[in-house]
């Protein structure tokens, strides 16, 4: 073994002594940091090192105010192109803003008469507030791979790793992986890595809702026979003890169901766009369960 | 143009990843990767030293804002630094064929290694979709925008250097 490593080592000694001055000095570059590199991959066990949440503290509000600008320039030409097409959607806006005021003024007496079943059955609701902490999107994963975003809030305003972070109260956005005292990282559920329990609300079936490269989200692990339809609404199923109970993933847009396999595939579009989050909500009183 | 300065490759960086992670819209549905573009311009034209220590800083600075753990952008950058200046620079160096061609062979390169890099930590992407709907439409937007980021660094470079060129 010995005698291998030290011809190895003679042979590389050789081969660097026929280069040029630049080329060797190139090459022992490239080899002490490319060691540097995988120290660093072994050491962090999937914690920050103490120099990188000390240079994120001090960026974060810079990527904050460059987001912000980016925002305004970039929604320019977008607007300009689609001018025509914004008329005729807004058209179509009001004329669903009448529809939908007409189906509200019969919901609000559903929920009064609701409210007050509720009171004489003494029954607990099914869907309990959250304290909910406003936070602003500052950055985005600048990996192709990965679908990770930084929100300006850290562990100085009660965030903790594991959080849940929802948009609109309760479409699922995401949860904290990472933290410092002013920024978090939070890994959306369209990312490749990320999986939720999930289940179909109509007929109840469960899967596992897994993120994609492409950004969209598929459902999978459907038991034959469950009906899934296009259209239908997945939330959280709570199993796992990750993710609350309930909240909103996204709707069905394809089902693929084959006799020869286990399990049905659907293809869901998440109820918000994930590519263009500005404000979201960290759940601060849900503490995910870590089963062991 | 041999090479860049170390001074400007620190901010020039950091600013191009800080960018990247802020404010560089999605095109075809990638980002453009601004710090590959720099890296493979300075390894081009500055040499495999260049390159190298270039690739080395800007993916120091992709690990910083990434959700990755930190060495894998920077072990695939300081890598394709190198391998860029392998079948040597200089026979090219003035035509922008080389640039262009480099930078969609230094992108798939880049994507192979970041790909092997994250199965090897258990992360779970695919190779089909990795290359097909990522590294493939990330190369053409890349090419297109290697011209503007070659030149740029070209009249930084003098601009800041007075003409002359100097090694990393």
């Amino acid at each position: 073994m010995k005698r291998e490593i030290e011809s190895y080592v003679s042979r590389f000694t050789f081969h660097v002594s026929c280069l040029s001055k630049s080329q060797s000095r190139a090459l022992i570059l490239a080899v002490v940091f490319v060691v540097l590199s995988l120290a660093a991959l072994l050491l962090q066990h999937g914690r920050p090192l103490p120099g990188e949440s000390l240079i994120l503290r001090l960026l974060a509000p810079v990527q904050g105010m460059l987001q912000r600008a980016g925002r305004g320039l970039g929604g320019l030409w977008p607007d300009l192109r689609e001018a025509s097409k914004l008329r005729e959607e807004n058209e179509a806006l009001r004329a669903e803003v009448e529809l939908l005021k007409a189906r509200i003024v019969g919901l609000q007496e559903v929920a009064i008469e609701n409210q007050s079943l509720r009171e004489q059955l003494g029954f607990q609701q099914a869907h309990p507030t959250y304290d909910l902490l406003p936070a602003q999107v500052i950055g985005r994963d600048p990996s192709n791979f990965l679908r990770f975003v930084f929100i300006n809030k850290g562990s100085n305003d009660g965030v903790h790793e594991g959080a849940v972070v929802v948009a609109q109260e309760s479409l699922l956005v995401g949860r904290v992986v990472r933290l410092g005292t002013n920024y978090a990282q939070v890994m959306l559920i369209s990312d490749a890595s990320s999986s939720v329990n999930g289940l179909i609300q109509s007929s109840r079936a469960e899967g596992v809702v897994n993120g994609q490269l492409t950004g969209r989200l598929v459902m999978r692990y459907i038991p034959q026979g469950e009906l899934v339809q296009k259209g239908d609404i997945v939330l959280t199923s709570g199993l796992g003890g990750n993710f609350p109970k309930n909240l909103i993933i996204g709707q069905v847009t394809a089902v693929r169901q084959r006799d020869i396999e286990l399990f049905q595939e659907a293809d869901v579009a998440p109820a918000v766009n994930l590519g263009k989050l500005e404000i979201v909500f960290v759940i601060r009183d849900f503490t995910p369960t870590y089963l062991e | 143009m041999r090479a860049v300065n170390l001074y400007l490759a620190i901010p020039l960086l950091l600013a191009s990843a800080l960018l990247q992670s802020s404010v560089v819209p999605t095109v075809m549905g990638v980002r453009p990767e601004i710090v590959l573009l720099l890296v493979v311009a300075a390894s081009l034209s500055g040499g495999m030293e260049a390159g190298v220590v270039w690739g080395f800083i800007g993916g120091l600075s992709l690990d910083l804002f990434s959700g990755a753990p930190l060495g894998v952008f920077t072990l695939a950058m300081v890598l394709v630094g190198a391998l860029v200046n392998v079948g040597e620079s200089n026979l090219f160096s003035t035509s922008l064929l080389l640039p262009l061609g480099a930078v969609f062979v230094a992108t798939f390169v880049y994507h192979f290694l970041t790909i092997v890099l994250f199965q090897t930590l258990g992360w779970s992407i695919g190779w089909g979709p990795a290359m097909w709907q990522v590294a493939l439409p990330s190369a053409v937007v890349n090419t297109l925008l290697m011209p503007l980021v070659y030149f740029f660094l070209r009249w930084l470079t003098r601009l800041l250097r007075g003409g002359r060129e100097l090694g990393w």
